[in-house]
């Protein structure tokens, strides 16, 4: 009797030789069949397939080497995907992706109250203030009451913040950006299009509290003997102004949120860069804080809703612009991340 | 048709994926099997451009997904039932989706009313069950009426009769001629619903092969036989080199003999047999032995032994990978 170890040597001519050898299946059986009529066709393996296995048409008896499906439907080995174009529209553009990014961002919950309460707080407050300041005037009478009107707008960012970063970081932490990335591949393509949403939204709500909140403050100024109107130098661009600051926070909020991918992380980086920076710079030393103080985003930004120069600080468009550039770096860091990291 | 060449992702100085090359093919149901952590669902990422390979392309109808004009047209995937915006209602998930690629608002409709979900096309998604979820997952999959379709894992979490319509869903998919590349652990699911598997372990290939094929090569046929005389034939098929085995009621069980070699060798020694039955491995059977092979196979270490060498018939598999054969099975290389 042979030992495993004598296989394939020829004077041992048991099954085991033949058993060992690596034949492509179908093997042709193992050796040639010494009684056909009893085993049936040679090398017929599958015969025996587990129960459950469809019959494959197309399959039986043919030796179907490794690396050919086996399934052959219809007469074909690779039938074509048949049938006219049901969409010959389809198309995923730049418009297309615009068109599914607001669509995705009035269907959440999270956009109509971040929204709505950055419009009750920034309203509100800034109505309060308004009319709070109006009554007691200071005394040299060079109070910005344009500025004074949108005072809302330091707490109302807070939460136009929330809106900004979640647009983009509920994305990750509901595993929605993977489905939305299989739709639209190119993510340059959903960044700017999401981007764009987030802005144009955050500027209509932005502008929305501005506005609203110039004209009841205006109005409760003229019970007090001050006259304030838009036509007056500088109101106009401060009061739209406004606006735009809040949407730039919330875009700055996105970018930051789109290289964090997590909302709460998005959140207090975008709270620190816009309200603990401005905290802490009251702390330092009188010319430190000189210098320092009107370069960052907060001081930077809020010049365009003043219409009062002020000598310490920048100028309001030179202010915004200054704001822009942190913004930029914030979504081009974001685009970046969005382009290099997996998703 | 999807085709990677060498797809390879590192994590670290891990290789999650190991130089994968492999094509997917239209009109058939791949299925695409590894032990968890394999790099099956990397993989499917990468095809998807979810994650960008370390090395290595993959190509989704002849160009990189990301290169698709309208990509739902190409691929419908569920990856994750899980990757949506639980407080989206349903509807509104699939319309964002097939405004992204320039579908019609109607084909929402249709693949709610397709996967039977039109009932609660308006609540929150949030509060899917799990196979709710999965139904959704696969209606985003089909708005664009795919040539190429991806599930991972689809049948988690379903059902009976949900686990029966996503096979037969996959069957009739396959069978319009599109290309339906299935990942999933449940073996008997994968035996009952793919024609061909592509198998990895370790992110590297290890078979590329049809379901039958695969089952052959990785699972020793048993032969159980019953005669009056059993132990000279017991003698007889062990002097041939076949293991044999018995039990109390004379059943003999052989293994490393074909049924016809067992009958052959019983009519030349005149041996009377009652019973001769082949007993085929299931496809979960055939997997661990692979798996098992792999390690074995790994423990050796690859090119210390080639074929011819001393792996004997009491090691199939042995340090020879059996998948092997040049052109035909891709084995570790």
């Amino acid at each position: 009797m042979s030992t495993p170890s004598q296989t394939g040597q020829p004077q041992n001519p048991g099954f085991a030789q033949d058993h060992v050898s690596t034949q492509p299946v179908p093997a042709p059986g193992y050796g040639a069949p010494q009684n056909p009529a009893f085993g049936g066709p040679p090398g017929a393996p599958g015969q025996y397939g587990p129960p459950g296995v469809p019959a494959q048409p197309g399959q039986p008896g043919q030796p179907g080497p490794y690396g050919q499906p086996g399934f052959a439907p219809g007469p074909g080995q690779q039938p074509a995907f048949a049938g006219p174009n049901p969409f010959p529209q389809a198309k995923a553009t730049f418009g297309a992706a615009l068109h599914s990014e607001w669509t995705k961002i009035r269907t959440v919950r999270s956009t109509f109250w971040t929204l709505l309460i950055t419009m009750v707080i920034t309203i509100g407050l800034g109505v309060l203030i308004a009319l709070g300041s109006s009554g007691h005037p200071s005394t040299g009478g060079d109070d910005d009451w344009t500025a004074i009107s949108m005072s809302g707008l330091f707490f109302g960012q807070l939460v136009i913040v929330v809106f900004g970063a979640m647009a983009i970081t509920a994305e990750y932490s509901t595993g929605m950006i993977r489905t939305s990335l299989t739709s639209q591949p190119r993510r340059a393509t959903l960044f700017w299009a999401k981007s764009m949403v987030v802005t144009l939204v955050a500027l209509a709500v932005g502008l929305i509290c501005s506005f609203t909140s110039f004209f009841i403050a205006t109005s409760i100024y003229s019970g007090h003997g001050i006259h304030v109107a838009l036509s007056d130098q500088g109101v106009l661009r401060a009061v739209f102004g406004g606006g735009l600051y809040m949407a730039a926070s919330a875009l700055l909020a996105f970018g930051l949120g789109a290289i964090l991918r997590h909302t709460a992380g998005a959140i207090t980086a975008s709270v620190g860069l816009l309200f603990i920076l401005f905290i802490l710079v009251q702390f330092l030393p009188g010319n430190w804080r000189h210098d320092i103080g009107k370069w960052i985003p907060f001081n930077a930004g809020l010049q365009i809703i003043s219409t009062r120069p002020q000598d310490d600080m920048l100028s309001p468009w030179s202010g915004f612009g200054v704001f822009l550039v942190y913004v930029a770096v914030a979504v081009i860091g974001g685009a970046i991340v969005m382009r290099k990291k997996d998703a | 048709m999807i085709e990677a060449i060498g797809l390879t992702k590192q994590y670290g100085d891990k290789k999650a994926v190991d130089g994968l090359t492999f094509t997917v093919r239209p009109g058939v149901v791949t299925g695409f099997l590894g032990p968890n952590g394999a790099g099956k669902s990397t993989t499917m990422r990468m095809i998807l451009g979810l994650d960008a390979p370390t090395s290595g392309s993959v190509t989704v109808n002849g160009r990189p997904y990301a290169k698709a004009v309208a990509p739902m047209r190409e691929v419908g995937a569920l990856l994750d039932a899980k990757a949506i915006h639980g407080g989206r209602s349903a509807y509104n998930h699939l319309l964002c989706l097939a405004q992204s690629n320039h579908l019609p608002a109607r084909r929402v409709d249709e693949v709610l009313e397709l996967t039977g979900l039109r009932e609660v096309a308006k609540k929150r998604s949030g509060g899917f069950s799990l196979g709710m979820g999965q139904r959704l997952g696969i209606a985003a999959a089909l708005l664009g009426d795919p040539r190429v379709l991806m599930f991972d894992e689809p049948v988690n979490g379903l059902d009976p009769d949900g686990i029966r319509w996503i096979r037969e869903f996959m069957r009739r998919l396959a069978s319009e001629g599109r290309t339906v590349f299935v990942s999933s652990h449940l073996m008997s699911e994968m035996e009952h619903t793919a024609d061909h598997l592509i198998v990895i372990g370790r992110g590297r290939l290890q078979a590329d092969c049809s379901v039958k094929e695969f089952i052959a090569h990785n699972s020793e046929q048993t032969v159980t036989v019953r005669t009056p005389d059993a132990m000279k034939f017991m003698q007889l098929l062990a002097g041939k080199g076949a293991r044999v085995s018995n039990d109390d009621s004379g059943l003999i069980t052989v293994r490393g003999a074909s049924p016809q070699q067992i009958g052959d060798l019983a009519f030349d020694n005149q041996i009377r047999v009652h019973e001769l039955a082949p007993h085929q491995a299931s496809l979960e059977e055939a997997f661990m032995e692979m798996t098992k092979d792999d390690v074995e196979y790994r423990a050796v270490g690859p090119g210390q032994q080639g074929p011819g060498g001393p792996g004997g018939p009491g090691a199939p598999g042995g340090p020879q990978n059996p998948y092997a054969a040049p052109g035909q099975m891709i084995g570790a290389r």
